[in-house]
C-alpha cells in the first residue's frame, strides 16, 4: 500500500511535470509563433521572391475551384502557381482543410478566399492560419455583396418559413440593392445564421449572400481586385494588367449569359433551387426565387418536414416545372419534392458551387456560367 | 527526419499537439479510474451527454464550457434520480440519458443554419482549430484534474477496489464517487474542443485499457496510460498530416489499435504476471 502510494505520487508528479513542461513550452511557442512566425514566413517567401525568377515565385492558395480558376488565369499570364484547396465537386460550405493544407495557406504569399461565410468548414482553420502569419484576402466583402432574399421574392408570402423576407421584400429590394453600406457587415453571414430562430426575416436582412460568382460583373471586379492584391504582394505590375484581361473575358462571356437568361419570358423567370445560392443571378437578370429545397444560404442546414410541404405547395401554386439542383451533390430531397407535386417536374442539376470535371462543360468559370445559363434557359422554356 | 518534423513545423500544428497532449493527460488519469471501476459505459454516455450543453452554447453564443458543465450536471442528477426511484439497473438509466441527451443536442443544433458543420465540430472536434486561449483553459483544467486526482488518490483507490471497506476506513466513498464524476466531467470538458465529444472517449478508455494489460499497480497504469495518450496524440497528428485524414479521428483510433497490438503481444507471451485487472 505504502509503496504504491509513493509510486502514485511519483507518477502523478511526473505527469504534472510533463504537463508543466508542455504548457510552458506551449506558452512559449504560442507567444513566439504569433509574432515571430509571420516575419519568418514572410522572410522565407521574400527570399524566394528576390531570387531570379521573380514572377514565377509567387505562390497563391485559392479556397474554391471557382476562385482558383479566375486567379489561375491571372497567374498563368503573369507567372506563379495556384493551389486550390477544394477539389472539384466539393461543397464549399462543408469542406475542412487537412493539416497539410493549413500549412500551405501559411506558406503561401496570398490566400484568396471567397469570404462572407461561404467556407464555413474552413473558418476555424483559416483564423488559425492567419494567427500563424497567413495572408488571407477575402474577396466577397469587397464587391458589394447583396443580402439573402434581395433577388427572389413573390407576392403571396408563401415562403415565410424559408427565411426570405417576403412580407416586405418588395419595398426593400429597390432601396437595398447596392448602396446601403453593407461593407460594415462583411463576413458576418456565418454567425448571423443563428438569428434564424428569432425571426424569419433576419435571414433576408441580416446576412450577406456569399455566392458572388453568380454575378459575372462582380466576378470581373473580383478578378481585378485579386490582380491588384497580387501586384501589392509582389510589386509586379503585370498581375494588374493580366487581371484586366481576365476581367475583360469574364465581361465578354457575361453578354452571352445575359442573352440566354433574358431570352426567357419575364413571367417564366421563376426558380426553385436546392439552397439559396442563385440570389445574385436572380438579382441581376430579374428572376424570382420561388423557393429552395434547403431553406438557407448554406447546404449545411436541413429542411423540416413543414418546409418541404410548403415548397410543394409553392411549386404547384406558381406552376413551376423544374427544380434546379447541384450537380456536385445529388439531393434525394429535391427528387422527393418533385415526386410529391404529382406533376411531371424536371430536376436539372446546375454547377452551383464548384467547377465541373475537366472534361465536363463547366471546366472553367466562364464555361460553368455559360452552361448554367443554358440549362436554366432551356429548363424554363422547355 | 522531415517525416517527424513537418507535421509540427507551424504554430497551429503545435497548438493541436499541445491541446491533444493536455487532453490525453487528463483523460488517462481519470480514465484509469473509469476502467478500474467498470464505468466505461457511463463515460461513453457522459461524453454524449454534454452535447446538448455545447449545442445550446453555440446557439445562444455563450461559453461552451459552461454549457457542457450544466449538461453534465443534469445528466448525473437524472441518472441518480432513475437509480433511486426505480429498480431498473444502472445501465438502463445511463442508456436513457445517453440517447436522450445526444438527441436533444442534435435537436438544438438543427435550429442553426450551419447545422451539419456545427454538429461535426462538436462531435468530432477540430484539432487544427485550437487557439492559444483554448490551451490556457485546457491547462487550468488539466492542473485541477490531475491535482485533485493526486490528493484523492487513497479514497479513489479504496472506492475502486472495495467500497464497503472504504466506508469502514472512513474514506467516504460516496464523496469520492461524486468527486470522480466531477473529474470525469472536467476532463471531458477540457478535451472536447480539441478532439470532439464523441472521440474523446477514445482517449478516455483506450490508453487506460491498454495500460491495464501491462501494468501491475494503479500508479503504473496511470503513468503508462498517460504515456500511451501522449504517443497516440503525437502519432495520430503525424499520420493525419501525412495521410491527409481527419486529425481528431486519427488521434482517437491510435490507442484502440494499440490496445489490440498489446493484447496480441501479451497473449503470445503468457509468462507475464497478473495484471491490475486480476486484482480487481
Amino acid at each position: 500500500m505504502n509503496r504504491s502510494k509513493i509510486a502514485a505520487i511519483a507518477a502523478i508528479a511526473s505527469a504534472a511535470l510533463v504537463l508543466a513542461a508542455c504548457s510552458s513550452a506551449e506558452s512559449e511557442t504560442s507567444s513566439q509563433t504569433s509574432p515571430e512566425a509571420s516575419p519568418e514566413t514572410t522572410s522565407e517567401t521574400t527570399a524566394a521572391e528576390s531570387s531570379p525568377s521573380e514572377e514565377s515565385g509567387v505562390a497563391v492558395v485559392a479556397t474554391t475551384s471557382i476562385l482558383g480558376d479566375v486567379a489561375g488565369q491571372i497567374i498563368e499570364c503573369a507567372g506563379g502557381t495556384v493551389t486550390v484547396l477544394m477539389p472539384i465537386g466539393t461543397d464549399p460550405h462543408d469542406f475542412s482543410a487537412s493539416s497539410e493544407q493549413v500549412a500551405s495557406m501559411i506558406n503561401a504569399d496570398l490566400v484568396i478566399s471567397n469570404g462572407l461565410g461561404l467556407e464555413a468548414g474552413l473558418t476555424d482553420s483559416m483564423a488559425n492560419a492567419a494567427t500563424d502569419g497567413a495572408n488571407i484576402f477575402e474577396v466577397g466583402p469587397l464587391i458589394d455583396p447583396i443580402e439573402f432574399g434581395a433577388g427572389g421574392h413573390s407576392e403571396d408570402g408563401h415562403s415565410d418559413e424559408e427565411g426570405h423576407s417576403d412580407e416586405d421584400g418588395h419595398s426593400d429590394e429597390e432601396g437595398h440593392s447596392d448602396e446601403e453600406g453593407h461593407s460594415d457587415e462583411e463576413g458576418h453571414s456565418d454567425e448571423e445564421g443563428h438569428s434564424d430562430e428569432e425571426g424569419e426575416d433576419d435571414h433576408g436582412h441580416g446576412s450577406l449572400d456569399p455566392h458572388i460568382w453568380f454575378d459575372m460583373t462582380r466576378m470581373a471586379v473580383a478578378a481585378q481586385l485579386i490582380g491588384a492584391e497580387l501586384t501589392e504582394v509582389t510589386g509586379n505590375q503585370e498581375y494588374t494588367t493580366c487581371a484586366d484581361t481576365t476581367a475583360e473575358s469574364i465581361r465578354g462571356a457575361e453578354g452571352e449569359v445575359r442573352a440566354l437568361l433574358e431570352a426567357v419570358p419575364a413571367d417564366q423567370r421563376i426558380l426553385v433551387t436546392d439552397h439559396e445560392a442563385l440570389g445574385y443571378l436572380a438579382d441581376t437578370y430579374g428572376y424570382e426565387i420561388a423557393g429552395t429545397v434547403i431553406p438557407a444560404g448554406t447546404t449545411l442546414a436541413e429542411p423540416s418536414s413543414a418546409d418541404l410541404a410548403n415548397l410543394v405547395k409553392v411549386i404547384n401554386a406558381e406552376g413551376v416545372n423544374v427544380i434546379f439542383t447541384n450537380a456536385a451533390q445529388p439531393s434525394a430531397l429535391a427528387d422527393a419534392v418533385a415526386a410529391e407535386t404529382g406533376r411531371d417536374i424536371a430536376v436539372v442539376p446546375l454547377y452551383v458551387e464548384s467547377l465541373g470535371a475537366p472534361d465536363s462543360p463547366a471546366a472553367t468559370y466562364i464555361d460553368m456560367m455559360r452552361t448554367n445559363a443554358q440549362l436554366i434557359s432551356e429548363g424554363l422554356q422547355g | 527526419m522531415e517525416w517527424f518534423l513537418d507535421p509540427f513545423a507551424l504554430g497551429f500544428q503545435q497548438r493541436a499537439l499541445v491541446g491533444g497532449i493536455l487532453a490525453g493527460l487528463m483523460t488517462s488519469i481519470v480514465g484509469t479510474w473509469l476502467v478500474l471501476r467498470g464505468m466505461s459505459f457511463f463515460g461513453d454516455a457522459f461524453v454524449h451527454g454534454i452535447v446538448p450543453g455545447v449545442a445550446a452554447a453555440v446557439v445562444f453564443d455563450v461559453n461552451p464550457l459552461l454549457g457542457a458543465a450544466v449538461a453534465a450536471l443534469v445528466m448525473v442528477l437524472a441518472i441518480e434520480v432513475v437509480n433511486r426511484q426505480t429498480s431498473l439497473s444502472e445501465d438502463t438509466a445511463i442508456g436513457l440519458l445517453f440517447v436522450g441527451m445526444l438527441a436533444l443536442g442534435v435537436v438544438i443544433i438543427s435550429r442553426l443554419d450551419s447545422y451539419s458543420g456545427s454538429l461535426t465540430t462538436i462531435l468530432f472536434g477540430d484539432a487544427l482549430g485550437v487557439t492559444a486561449s483554448d490551451l490556457v483553459t485546457q491547462s487550468i483544467l488539466a492542473v485541477l484534474v490531475i491535482g485533485a486526482a493526486t490528493i484523492l488518490y487513497r479514497p479513489l483507490l479504496a472506492l475502486s477496489f472495495n467500497a464497503e471497506k472504504a466506508e469502514m476506513w472512513g474514506l467516504k466513498p460516496k464523496r469520492a464517487h461524486a468527486v470522480l464524476l466531477i473529474l470525469i466531467a472536467a476532463a471531458v470538458i477540457g478535451s472536447f474542443q480539441s478532439i470532439g465529444t464523441l472521440l474523446v472517449f477514445g482517449l478516455l478508455v483506450g490508453p487506460p485499457a491498454t495500460a491495464a494489460l501491462i501494468s501491475r499497480t494503479v500508479p503504473r497504469m496511470m503513468l503508462t496510460a498517460a504515456a500511451i495518450s501522449v504517443f497516440s496524440v503525437w502519432l495520430g497528428l503525424t499520420l493525419s498530416y501525412h495521410l491527409n485524414t481527419a486529425g481528431s479521428a486519427t488521434m482517437a483510433i491510435v490507442p484502440i489499435v494499440l490496445f489490440f497490438i498489446v493484447l496480441t503481444v501479451t497473449r503470445l507471451r503468457p509468462k507475464r504476471r497478473e495484471s491490475v485487472n486480476a486484482h480487481a
